[in-house]
């Protein structure tokens, strides 16, 4: 087995909620090799949205060690957190998250402007990544104007705009009817065909079942299934 | 992110809302439009000032007492009260001027003389302030007639009026005033009246014992007003040595009485005349070396400038107040920005934004609002005051006084303003961009 590119060594976290703390994951222990494609599943509250959360370094865990690639994620300060995310992290939400004012287009150029691309460069790259998606001719179009599926794609060209190599994806079929959201599932499985690593993060595994290669099944913030479901 | 890319986005965002970013951007207009209207109005206050006493020579005239001047300690508040002066005054006669004017550097040392009078012609009449000069100020471009010519003499029965006066008195054009008779009434003491309060141990005087005298006096010519707006117009000016010879009581004011100090022999005051202001320190001492007192006008009016500074100050606390309340309107509008777009500020970290970003970008938003606020506010201001300028101008027109525009803005006032303005929207914008950048990604993805 080549060197994990994913790995989360006893990594727990716990939130406060009153006088009562809750145990989102307790002592999680997981190596995910590079390129693959990872379904985390489990019931409401089982950890898996914390789970990925810690791996977009967008929480830090209580307890454990995250190491990404050559980054060490739980050592990293909030500045160097962002960088990471602009360098190596593209997300992809249930809820989309597209900035409602901006256009497709805009909206798929946003990491690169935050990462200080040159105007005419970030252009020509959203262009292509909303062709990729199947887009081209919504990208004047605002959120408002897209339907469910087009504003995931929209998410889509946004996550993979600065070329991560991991896709972090939150119940990204969540809202989207079943059609939709097997072509979803087949850009996805696009995406990791191209070369990068993507770990999606689903209550329904029925729809990734046939993509991807591995599933982590969490039950009350804890590890309770890591299987192939087949070799890459 | 690039510049150019923050002003963009930050100028997208404002225009989103765009009826809250045009109420706070009256705001802070309406805050810049009075601190410049203030403001414009206290530097034309003080502009007429200094053109009238630059005008008239005055920085270059002592005024010459027997005792120390007292209007010292009304012009400069930091003097509580004038030491009392118990040595025996040196008498301001003749033979000392005389003196003082053969001092180098001197060019005319004479009494002061001024008193209020009356001049009537053409069934009109005005009041005004008569000055009496010597022959020597004929040299002085403020004192050169535009039409007729200065005195010849020093006992010419003429006087010289301004331009407005002679309008007032019904001469169109004033040039034709020229050559013309008008009479000047000037108060002097009733001797008649009393007497009789003095044989009636002041029981039943009514009224002070003054009485007018006429005096038939030809108009030797007419003076411009130009660069003597504030007391150009009420002023005329006559020959010393007819001065001299004319009844009258030289106070406009019970003020000038009790400034007068005690009596003495000779001249109340006199005024003496440099030709250089290098020799001002010198001739200043040597005038005092005669045990007189020399008080420069220019030394009064840089009392006087710090008396325009506390107003200047004063008019510009009083548009801060109003430029204040803009800025809690844009640290409003930004509060409420930051809340709305919470979770737009939870994308942004999301895909790489860093807290520095997202702070600079609300900055960016709140400085915008403050440059273009300044902008319309400088115009708001400007035509503000161009229009109580206009309507100022046209009321002293119609009561028969030269224009004087009032307002009067230093570019450095406009730097000034727009300095403090952008300061003041940067730090109004910076709490709530502050805010904004510590917000926990995963906190604000959350939000509704």
């Amino acid at each position: 087995m080549p060197d994990p590119f994913i790995r989360f060594d006893d990594v727990a976290r716990t939130y406060q909620r009153g006088s009562s703390t809750v145990h989102a994951l307790r002592g999680v222990d997981l190596a995910l090799p590079p390129h693959s494609f990872t379904a985390v599943v489990g019931r409401s509250g089982s950890g898996k949205s914390t789970l990925m959360h810690l791996l977009a370094a967008m929480e830090r865990p209580t307890r454990g060690q995250i190491t990404v690639g050559e980054w060490t994620v739980t050592d990293l300060d909030r500045d160097a957190r962002a960088r990471y995310r602009r360098e190596v992290v593209g997300m992809i939400f249930q809820r989309f998250n597209l900035v409602a004012s901006m256009d497709a287009v805009g909206n798929v150029e946003l990491p690169l402007v935050l990462a200080g691309v040159d105007a005419r460069e970030r252009r020509q790259r959203a262009e292509a990544m909303l062709e990729q998606v199947g887009l081209s001719d919504r990208r004047t179009h605002r959120p408002d104007e897209l339907s469910g599926g087009e504003q995931q794609r929209v998410a889509i060209a946004r996550a993979l705009i600065h070329d991560p190599p991991l896709l972090l994806a939150d119940e990204p079929t969540g809202n989207l009817d079943s059609q939709t959201a097997a072509e979803i599932v087949g850009l996805l499985r696009q995406i990791h065909d191209a070369g990068r690593s993507v770990l999606v993060v689903t209550h329904n595994l029925s729809e990734f079942e046939h993509v991807a290669e591995r599933v982590v099944r969490l039950s009350d913030g804890a590890v309770v299934e890591d299987r192939l479901l087949y070799a890459a | 992110m690039r510049f150019a890319d923050l002003f963009r986005l930050a100028g997208g965002n404002l225009l989103r809302n765009r009826t809250r970013s045009a109420m706070t951007l009256i705001g802070i207009a309406i805050g810049v439009a009075a601190l410049f209207a203030l403001l414009s109005y206290g530097s034309g206050l003080q502009r007429l000032a200094e053109q009238e006493v630059a005008t008239l020579e005055l920085y270059n005239t002592f005024r010459v007492t027997s005792t120390p001047n007292p209007v010292d300690s009304f012009a400069d508040l930091s003097v509580r009260a004038v030491e009392a002066d118990t040595t025996e005054p040196v008498p301001l006669t003749d033979s000392l001027l005389a003196e003082i004017a053969a001092l180098p550097g001197v060019l005319a040392a004479y009494p002061e003389v001024a008193f209020p009078v009356r001049v009537q012609a053409n069934e009109r009449e005005v009041f005004a302030g008569a000055e009496a000069v010597p022959l020597a100020f004929g040299a002085f471009p403020a004192y050169q007639p535009t039409a007729g010519a200065f005195f010849e003499t020093e006992t010419d029965s003429s006087l010289l009026i301004p331009r407005s006066m002679a309008e007032r008195l019904g001469f169109e054009p004033a040039e034709a005033a020229v050559g013309e008779t008008v009479t000047v009434l000037t108060a002097t003491l009733d001797y008649a009246k009393l007497q009789r309060a003095l044989f009636s141990f002041g029981m039943g005087m009514q009224s002070l014992p003054i009485r007018e005298q006429p005096h038939t006096l030809r108009v030797a010519g007419v003076l411009p007003t130009e660069g003597q707006a504030l007391s150009g117009f009420v002023r005329l000016l006559v020959p010393l040595g007819l001065a001299e010879t004319m009844q009258k009581v030289t106070f406009f004011s019970t003020l000038d009485l009790v400034t007068r100090g005690p009596a003495t022999d000779g001249y109340a005051a006199a005024r003496v005349q440099i030709e250089n202001e290098d020799d001002y320190a010198a001739i200043k001492s040597a005038i005092e070396s005669e045990g007189v007192y020399a008080t420069g006008f220019r030394e009064q009016f840089a009392q006087l400038d710090r008396l325009f500074a506390i107003m200047n100050g004063s008019l510009a606390i009083v548009g801060l107040i109003a430029l204040l309340v803009a800025t809690i309107g844009i640290a409003n509008t930004m509060t409420m920005n930051v809340v709305e777009r919470t979770r737009e500020i939870g994308v942004m970290k999301a895909i790489g934004g860093e807290d520095g970003t997202v702070q600079r970008l609300f900055v960016a938003e709140s400085l915008l609002l403050g440059v273009v606020g300044t902008v319309l506010g400088l115009a708001f201001g400007w035509l503000v005051t161009e229009a109580l300028s206009a309507g100022v101008i046209a009321y002293l027109d119609r009561i028969g006084v030269p224009p004087v525009d009032l307002f009067y803005t230093p570019f450095l006032v406009v730097v000034g303003i727009g300095i403090v303005t952008l300061i003041v929207s940067v730090l109004a914008g910076f709490i709530p961009a502050r805010r904004a950048a510590r917000i926990e990604p995963i906190e604000a993805l959350r939000h509704a």
